[in-house]
């Protein structure tokens, strides 16, 4: 015979349970985005989007506001890509020399490019990678990534400048069409 | 569109495939499960009744072969101490025969001295 007290624990638990089911869909494209971009394998990045929202469960009472709950998972996947890449010593799939030079110039927002795009930002070096991924993908300022990273703005702001110096290097000045 | 342009487009925010979701909340429930479990104290966690089994086992095996050893020499040092023994005797029995075989022979000699005297 269920009491009521049980009932009342019951209900908390179910709205427990939505309530968290509501974050993970609110926040599961950032979650996941960053470990697919920074790995560009769908099921790593799924495991390490699973392990996210598992620490989430567990430190949900200890965060306050959707500000902080958003910063402390992006700052929590950013650390899970980084010591995945160190602890497997994952090296990227492709070196940015491996990645094929294009054929022919390709047109704006061409698929064929943005892919190739990925890979070589996932090719970067983990400390550039990041700062990339966090800049593009969640449009942070050179001070947020800062913030995520537990680095000064300046240093953000000369990963970044050095990794798009690697990017437009391989790429040829043609490939993006109208680039400055 | 620039380089910064081409990398936004190319790095935007990717949805995982469907039922994510659910796959989350099923590890969630089965972490709680696992977290309900009676826990061993840290000691047995460390130390499982198998490692246990082992360690004794083998502790055993080595208080029998220092049992062995230890009767081994016993028997060595007695049997030494026998020898010691054994060669004192003979010492003492030799050096008891050589004093009388010299008697014998002081004797001997008296006695021929006193026939050959007149």
């Amino acid at each position: 015979m269920i009491t009521t007290a049980q009932s009342v624990a019951a209900n908390a638990e179910e709205q427990r349970e939505e309530s968290f089911l509501s974050l993970i869909e609110e926040h599961k494209s950032m979650v996941y985005g960053l470990a697919w971009n920074s790995f560009q394998d769908a099921a790593l990045a799924e495991e390490i989007a699973q392990d996210v929202f598992l620490e989430l469960h567990k430190h949900l009472e200890r965060l306050e506001g959707a500000n902080h709950i958003k910063n402390w998972l992006r700052k929590v996947t950013v650390n899970r890509c980084i010591d995945h890449s160190r602890r497997r010593k994952l090296r990227p799939n492709l070196g940015l020399d491996d990645v094929p030079e294009p054929a022919a110039a390709a047109p704006d927002s061409d698929p064929l490019l943005e892919a190739r795009l990925r890979r070589m930002v996932a090719s970067l070096p983990e400390k550039l990678r990041t700062v990339v991924i966090l800049r593009y993908q969640e449009d942070l300022s050179l001070e947020e990534i800062g913030a995520v990273l537990g680095l000064p703005a300046q240093t953000v702001k000369s990963r970044l400048q050095r990794s798009l110096e690697m990017l437009r290097a391989k790429l040829e000045p043609g490939a993006l069409g109208r680039e400055r | 569109m620039n380089l910064e342009d081409q990398l936004r487009q190319a790095l935007r925010r990717r949805r995982p495939p469907a039922g994510f979701e659910q796959r989350v909340l099923a590890a969630v429930r089965n972490q709680a499960s696992q977290g309900q479990r009676p826990r061993e104290s840290g000691w047995a966690r460390w130390f499982p009744p198998r490692t246990w089994a082992a360690a004794m086992a083998a502790l055993a095996v080595l208080f029998l072969i220092a049992g062995q050893v230890r009767e081994h020499w016993r028997q060595r040092q007695a049997g030494l101490q026998a020898r010691e023994q054994l060669i004192y005797a003979l010492e003492l029995t030799s050096s008891k025969l050589t004093y009388a075989q010299q008697k014998a022979l002081q004797q001997r000699t008296i006695a021929l001295n006193i026939r050959e005297k007149p």
